[in-house]
């Protein structure tokens, strides 16, 4: 059982790094294609300064996420740095490409009277969301309780 | 000190001490040949008793005096944790916090938290805390 659980955590770890990877290098060409001209409507330049941005978060990421992260920190935690620092980059990546999009308007999807409600959708969704990804930990938490509690009883049986 | 060994005793196996005092070195030992049967010398108030160790729900380390914890009862042993983690049997006692070893017998539920501790319900009710450096080893003994 603990072989088969090494075997999959292993796979998952692989497919992480290989999915980040691959992001990675689409990201890049992006970048390239925006930069030689083939741009739809955000400047090759915010691209480049965002795409770089999640390329370097990326690679870190791949880095140091199983090193470090995963050791360090538990779940509740790194989700929650996740969120946060998606709702970071989303912010950014929307400003960029709004406040470009509507340069004589002030960006008013943004600051402008009509953005409260756009705002409040925005938060409604991460904090939903955020609550789901929780919920469902809370129950992957009970079934992993049961489990060891399974694993505990045997392991009492065997000493008896 | 001299070790007599005597053979073909018609009472069970019984060990003497002879000495010129009680004192706290001979105390010591006298504990230590209770775990041999798996009892602990314990302070009960101002007199002492023997625990067998599949009583013990815990032991807690508390300003520098170590307290077990039975089902009714909370008392004093003269040994410091790290001793008792020696002393008692690994396949039944594990160290869960810095301050605490639980008997893993008495240990009825576990739950993980949020902060990848361990939550363990013993069959008295009562919860402990397995903290995360004492998980893994927990994990290996269940073979999880």
């Amino acid at each position: 059982m603990t072989n088969t659980k090494q075997e999959w955590t292993r796979f998952f770890i692989w497919l992480r790094n290989g999915f980040c990877f691959v992001s990675t290098w689409l990201l890049f060409l992006v970048w390239l294609l925006c930069k030689a001209g083939h741009t739809y409507m955000i400047p090759a330049d915010t691209i480049a300064a965002v795409m770089l941005g999640s390329l370097g978060g990326v690679l870190l990421f791949c880095a140091v996420f199983t090193k470090v992260f995963i050791r360090k920190f538990g779940f509740a935690v790194r989700f929650t740095l996740f969120m946060a620092l998606t709702v970071l980059y989303e912010l950014g990546f929307a400003h960029a490409a709004l406040s470009h999009l509507h340069e004589q308007a002030n960006a008013p999807m943004l600051f402008g009277s009509a953005a409260s409600s756009g705002w409040l959708v925005f938060a409604g969704i991460v904090l939903v969301m955020y609550g789901i990804s929780m919920g469902i930990y809370a129950v992957y938490r009970k079934k992993k309780g049961a489990l060891y509690t399974e694993a505990l009883r045997t392991y009492q049986k065997q000493c008896q | 000190m001299n070790i007599l060994i005597e053979e073909h005793c018609p009472d069970a196996l019984q060990v003497v001490i002879r000495c010129r005092e009680a004192d706290a070195q001979v105390q010591q030992l006298k504990a230590h040949i209770a775990l041999f049967d798996n009892r602990l010398q314990a302070k009960d108030g101002d007199g002492t008793r023997l625990v067998h160790t599949r009583d013990v729900l815990y032991f807690e380390s508390v300003d520098d005096r170590t307290f077990l914890y039975t089902a009714d009862a909370v008392l004093e042993v003269g040994y410091r944790l790290y001793e008792l983690e020696l002393m008692l049997p690994k396949q039944d006692f594990l160290r869960s916090s810095r301050s605490q070893i639980v008997n893993i017998q008495r240990i009825s539920t576990l739950h993980p938290e949020l902060n990848r501790t361990l939550t363990a319900t013993l069959c008295n009710g009562e919860k402990l805390t397995i903290s995360r450096k004492y998980v893994p080893h927990l994990k290996r003994l269940l073979s999880l």
